[in-house]
C-alpha cells in the first residue's frame, strides 16, 4: 500500500482533508497548532487503498518548536510514497515559501490548493497552470471543507512517478550545495540536497551530525567564480545563509508565482476578519468583551436564574415557587412531591426561577435515570431479590454510575460553547490579548491555549503544549494545566457547592461554580509567578502567533467534538468508574474478616478502616479527623479521585446512600446524597455551619489542584523534560495541601488571615531579595559550612 | 524606525530583524524579514498585529521593538 503524507502551514486544513479522505473526525480547530502529533488513515475511495498520515502543521523545515521536529524527520525518516503538500489560496505566498522546501527533497510532491472556493467567493483568480509550470508538480485546487476536488487530487497523487529528484527553485547557491551534497552523498544519505540547503542555512539538526560542521568550513573556504558571495566568505564577516536563501525563496515566489494571481484586491483593504479584529482585540475593551463572553458561557451552562430574570438578590426574587403555586408539597430537606407528571415535566424548567439550558438538560437526562434506576431498584425487590444484590445494583452501580452521567448535559454545554469560540477564530485572539497579563507572570499569550483546553480534559492539554517552543515555559504550563479544572472535576464541584447551598443556605450553587473556577486560575498564576522566579527562571520568550480568519463556527466540527466528549465520558462512566464504585462498595460492606456487612455497619468495613486511618491527614484541611465518624469518607472519595475525578462524586454517593443518610427518592445528581451526609456529619459532630462550609469549599479546592488521574499524570510524564516529573507530583501534592488548608483556616475563622498575609509577604520578600541578588541561600550556606568546620578543629 | 512605531494601516518595509537566530528563522518562515512588506493592523499595549502576505500575525512588544522598519517608498 502507498503511503502520503499531508504537509502544509498550520491551520491550512491539513485535518480537514484528512477527514474528508479517510472519513475520520479528527479534532478540528481554527487555530494554528490544533494537530501535534502524526495520525494515521486510509483512503479506500480511489483505484487502490492508500495510507494516508496527518502532520503537525509547519512553517518551514527548520523546526521551531517541538511538534514542528514530528513533521520533518517523518518526511525524512519515514520516506512516504509522496507529499500532499497543503496550500491555503487564500494566503498563497507564505504557504507557497514550505512547497520551496519540500521540493528540494528526493521524493514526488503534489500540491492541494485549499479553500479555492474563499478565493473565488472573493473575486480574486489563480492561474493554476502558472503555478503547476513554476513548480514542476502537479497542482491540483481542493476544497476540504466541501470535499471538492478531493477525488481528482487522490486520482493524480497515486499516478505521480514513484521517483523524484530533489531541486532548487533559486541560483545563486549551486556550486556551495553542490559540495555540501558530496558529504551527504558519501554518507549514503536520501534528499543530500535538502540535508545541503539546510547545512548551509546553519541548521541546528545538521550541525549536530558527525563531520558537519568540518564539510561546511570545507566547503565555504572554497572560493568558486560562480557563487555570488564568493568575495565575502573569505572575509571576515560571514555571511547569513540563512536570511540569504529566505530571501531567495521569496523573490522567486514574488517573480514566479505571483504573476498567477490576479484581480486582488488593494493591499491597505481591510478584510472581513481585519474589521471584526478591530473591536475584539481593541486596546481597551477586548479584555472586557472577553470577561463578559466567559461568564454569559457559564451563566447559560449553569445558572438556575436565567438572564437574572428573578432578581439579583435573593430579596429581588419575585417568581414563586413550584410549592408556593400549590404544584407541590414540600417534604423538608429538600424534597419535594410533584402533584401530577405535567408538574415534574414543568419542574425541569422553573421551580421559583427559569433554568438555563444546561440545567434545563441536566434535569431532563436525570428525571430519565431516576426512572430508570427506580425501575430496576423496583423490580428487583418485588421479584424478591437478597437484599445485598439490591444494595450492590442500586447503590454500588447505578448510584455511582448515574451521579457521574448526570453531570453530562453540562459538561457537553460548556463544551459547545467553547468549540464555537474555538472554531470560529476567537480563542486565537485571546491568547494575543491575554499575552501582555500572561507576560507579568512569566509565560507567552500561547500558553493560554493549552490552558483553556485543561477545562476540557488534562490529557490533550499536556500535549498541545508541545506548541510551546521554550522548555521551562512547557515545563511551568504543564505543571500548572490541572488547575484548570477539567470535565471530570466538574461534578466535584456543582455536587459539593450544591450540598452547601441546600444544607446552609449560603449563596447561589452557580456563583460558588464560578469562584472555584476562578480559585483554579489564581491558583495556577501565582504557582506561575512563583516558578517563573525561584525554580524555572528564565526570560518571558517571545509571543509571535498566526491568527487565524474568522469564520462561522461549522455545526459539523461542533457535533464532532460534542460528540467525542459524549463517548469518553459514557465509555468511562461504564468502565473505569463502574469498576471503581464496585470495588469502595465491596470494600465497604467487608470486613477485615471477609464476612458481609450490611449498610448499618459499615463503621466495621475495610475502606472505613482504612479512610479512618489516613483521615487524620485531612485535619489541617477542615475535611478530616473534625468530621467525626463519618469523615473518612471525604478521604477515601479522595483517594479514588486519583483514579478518575469521577469517581470522587461516585464514591461519594454510593457510601453516602449506604450510611443510610440518604433516605428517600430524589435527584441521582449526588447533590441531595451530599446534603445528607452534611446533615449527618453535622447532627453527629455539631461542627458549626461556617466551619464546615470552609471544610466543604476547602475539599473542593484540594480536588482540584491535587496530583490529576492516573491518564493525565503519564501524559504529564511523557510531555514533562527528563527527571521534573518526580518534582511535578511534589508539586501538585504540596500546592493542593497548602491551597486546602489555606481555604479551611481563613473560611473558618478569618483571623488566620493575617498570619497567611505574613508568610506570603515574607516568601515574596525573600524571592525578590534573592533574586535582585542581595540575599544569597548559597553564601550563607557556605559560610555556615566553614563556621562548623573551623568549631571542629 | 522600529515597528512598534510605525503607523497603524500603512505598508511598511523591513530593513533589519535585530533578534536571536532561532526567533529570526521564526519570523522569517512567517514572512518577516528584511526586505518584506507589512502593514501594522492593531496596536494594544505595545503587543501587535501585522499583515504580512495574506496572515495576521500578532506579536509582542519586545519582538515588534527589535524590527526596523521604514515606510514604503509611494509610486503613486
Amino acid at each position: 500500500m502507498k503511503t502520503f503524507a499531508l504537509a502544509g502551514n498550520p491551520n491550512s486544513g491539513k485535518t480537514t482533508l484528512f477527514n474528508a479522505l479517510t472519513g475520520a473526525t479528527a479534532h478540528v480547530g481554527n487555530w494554528p497548532g490544533v494537530t501535534v502529533d502524526k495520525r494515521e488513515g486510509v483512503y479506500k475511495k480511489g483505484s487502490e487503498p492508500v495510507d494516508i498520515i496527518d502532520l503537525p502543521g509547519i512553517y518551514s523545515l527548520s523546526p521551531y518548536t517541538p511538534e514542528e521536529v514530528i513533521s520533518r524527520n517523518y518526511i525524512l525518516d519515514e520516506h512516504p510514497d509522496g507529499i500532499i503538500n497543503i496550500v491555503d489560496a487564500t494566503n498563497l505566498e507564505r504557504n507557497l515559501y514550505l512547497t520551496t522546501q519540500l521540493l528540494e527533497m528526493d521524493v514526488p510532491v503534489i500540491v492541494a490548493l485549499n479553500m479555492m472556493d474563499e478565493v473565488d467567493k472573493s473575486g480574486e483568480k489563480i492561474d493554476v497552470s502558472v503555478l503547476e509550470k513554476a513548480l514542476g508538480v502537479s497542482v491540483v485546487p481542493v476544497s476540504a471543507l466541501k470535499g471538492k476536488g478531493v477525488k481528482e487530487l487522490m486520482e493524480r497523487a497515486i499516478e505521480m512517478p514513484s521517483e523524484r529528484k530533489g531541486k532548487t527553485v533559486y541560483g545563486g547557491f549551486e556550486s556551495k550545495l553542490d559540495r555540501l551534497k558530496e558529504f551527504y552523498e558519501s554518507e549514503n544519505f536520501s534528499s543530500p540536497l535538502f540535508h545541503a540547503v539546510k547545512l548551509l542555512e546553519n541548521d541546528e539538526l545538521e550541525l549536530e551530525r558527525r563531520g558537519a560542521l568540518n564539510a561546511r568550513e570545507t566547503a565555504l573556504a572554497t572560493k568558486s567564480v560562480s557563487d555570488k558571495n564568493a568575495e565575502s566568505a573569505a572575509t571576515a564577516d560571514p555571511v547569513d545563509y540563512e536570511a540569504e536563501i529566505a530571501d531567495a525563496r521569496y523573490k522567486f515566489i514574488a517573480a514566479e508565482l505571483s504573476p498567477a494571481r490576479t484581480h486582488r484586491r488593494p493591499k491597505n483593504a481591510l478584510s472581513k476578519s481585519d474589521k471584526i479584529d478591530k473591536v475584539m482585540t481593541h486596546r481597551v475593551w477586548a479584555i472586557p468583551i472577553f470577561l463578559v463572553i466567559m461568564f454569559a458561557i457559564f451563566h447559560l451552562t449553569f445558572s438556575e436564574n436565567l438572564l437574572f430574570l428573578n432578581g439579583f438578590t435573593e430579596s429581588q426574587a419575585w417568581m414563586p415557587t413550584l410549592v408556593d403555586l400549590g404544584l407541590s408539597t414540600d417534604l423538608g430537606g429538600g424534597n419535594q412531591e410533584y402533584h401530577n407528571f405535567g408538574v415534574e415535566i414543568l419542574a425541569i424548567f422553573y421551580d421559583g426561577a427559569v433554568f438555563s439550558p444546561g440545567v434545563i438538560l441536566t434535569n431532563i437526562l436525570n428525571l430519565i435515570l431516576d426512572s430508570i434506576s427506580g425501575g430496576i431498584v423496583g423490580a428487583m425487590e418485588s421479584g424478591g431479590a437478597a437484599e445485598w444484590a439490591v444494595g450492590l445494583v442500586g447503590d454500588g452501580i447505578l448510584g455511582g454510575i448515574f451521579a457521574v452521567l448526570g453531570f453530562l448535559p453540562q459538561i457537553l454545554v460548556l463544551f459547545l460553547f467553547f468549540s464555537i469560540l474555538e472554531d470560529s477564530g476567537y480563542m486565537a485572539r485571546i491568547a494575543f490579548v491575554l499575552d501582555r497579563i500572561f507576560r507579568r507572570f512569566g509565560v507567552s499569550g500561547r500558553a493560554f491555549m493549552p490552558m483553556i483546553m485543561g477545562f476540557g480534559c488534562s490529557v490533550p492539554a499536556a500535549i498541545n503544549t508541545r506548541t510551546l517552543a521554550d522548555e521551562k515555559e512547557r515545563t511551568a504550563t504543564i505543571r500548572v494545566i490541572p488547575f484548570f479544572s477539567c470535565g471530570a472535576k466538574l461534578p466535584i464541584l456543582t455536587a459539593v457547592a450544591g450540598g452547601i447551598v441546600m444544607a446552609f443556605g449560603i449563596g447561589n450553587a452557580d456563583v460558588i461554580t464560578f469562584l472555584m473556577y476562578l480559585l483554579g486560575i489564581c491558583a495556577a498564576i501565582v504557582c506561575i509567578l512563583l516558578m517563573r522566579n525561584t525554580s524555572l527562571k528564565g526570560e518571558t520568550p517571545p509571543f509571535i502567533m498566526e491568527l487565524p480568519a474568522y469564520h462561522s463556527p461549522r455545526f459539523k466540527n461542533l457535533m464532532i467534538h460534542l460528540w467525542d466528549k459524549t463517548k469518553h465520558f459514557v465509555k468511562k462512566a461504564f468502565t473505569i468508574i463502574f469498576a471503581s464504585t464496585l470495588i469502595v462498595w465491596l470494600f465497604s460492606h467487608i470486613s477485615w474478616d471477609w464476612k458481609f456487612l450490611p449498610d448499618e455497619e459499615m463503621q466495621n468495613s475495610i475502606i472505613a478502616s482504612l479512610g479512618k486511618l489516613i483521615q487524620p491527614l485531612f485535619t489541617p484541611l477542615g475535611f478530616g479527623s473534625q468530621l467525626g465518624q463519618f469523615g473518612w469518607v471525604f478521604a477515601v472519595a479522595a483517594i479514588t479521585g486519583l483514579i478518575a475525578k469521577e469517581n470522587v462524586i461516585a464514591t461519594f454517593t454510593t457510601l453516602a446512600i449506604c450510611i443510610g443518610a440518604y433516605v428517600g427518592e430524589g435527584t441521582e445528581e449526588g447533590i441531595e446524597e451530599l446534603f445528607k451526609l452534611i446533615v449527618t456529619i453535622q447532627a453527629d459532630t455539631g461542627i458549626s455551619s461556617a466551619e464546615f462550609t470552609a471544610a466543604l469549599i476547602s475539599f473542593i479546592a484540594f480536588n482540584m489542584t491535587t496530583i490529576p488521574c492516573f491518564a493525565a499524570c503519564a501524559t504529564a510524564k511523557a510531555e514533562l523534560p527528563k527527571g521534573k516529573f518526580k518534582w511535578t507530583v511534589l508539586f501538585w501534592l504540596a500546592t493542593s495541601y497548602i491551597i486546602g488548608t489555606m481555604v479551611y483556616t481563613i473560611g473558618a475563622w478569618i483571623w488566620p488571615l493575617a498570619i497567611w498575609v505574613a508568610v506570603i509577604a515574607a516568601v515574596t520578600t525573600l524571592i525578590v531579595l534573592r533574586n535582585t541578588g542581595k540575599f544569597d541561600v548559597a553564601k550563607i550556606f557556605k559560610r555556615k559550612n566553614k563556621a562548623d568546620k573551623g568549631g571542629t578543629k | 524606525m522600529s515597528l512598534s512605531q510605525a503607523p497603524k494601516g500603512e505598508a511598511m518595509l523591513v530593513t533589519r530583524v535585530a533578534v536571536d537566530d532561532k526567533m529570526r528563522r521564526h519570523l522569517g518562515n512567517l514572512g518577516i524579514l528584511a526586505g518584506s512588506e507589512l502593514i501594522p493592523l492593531a496596536y494594544s499595549d505595545g503587543n501587535m498585529i501585522v499583515r504580512v502576505h495574506d496572515a495576521r500575525i500578532a506579536i509582542d512588544s519586545t519582538v515588534a521593538e527589535n524590527i526596523i522598519v521604514r515606510k514604503m517608498p509611494s509610486f503613486a
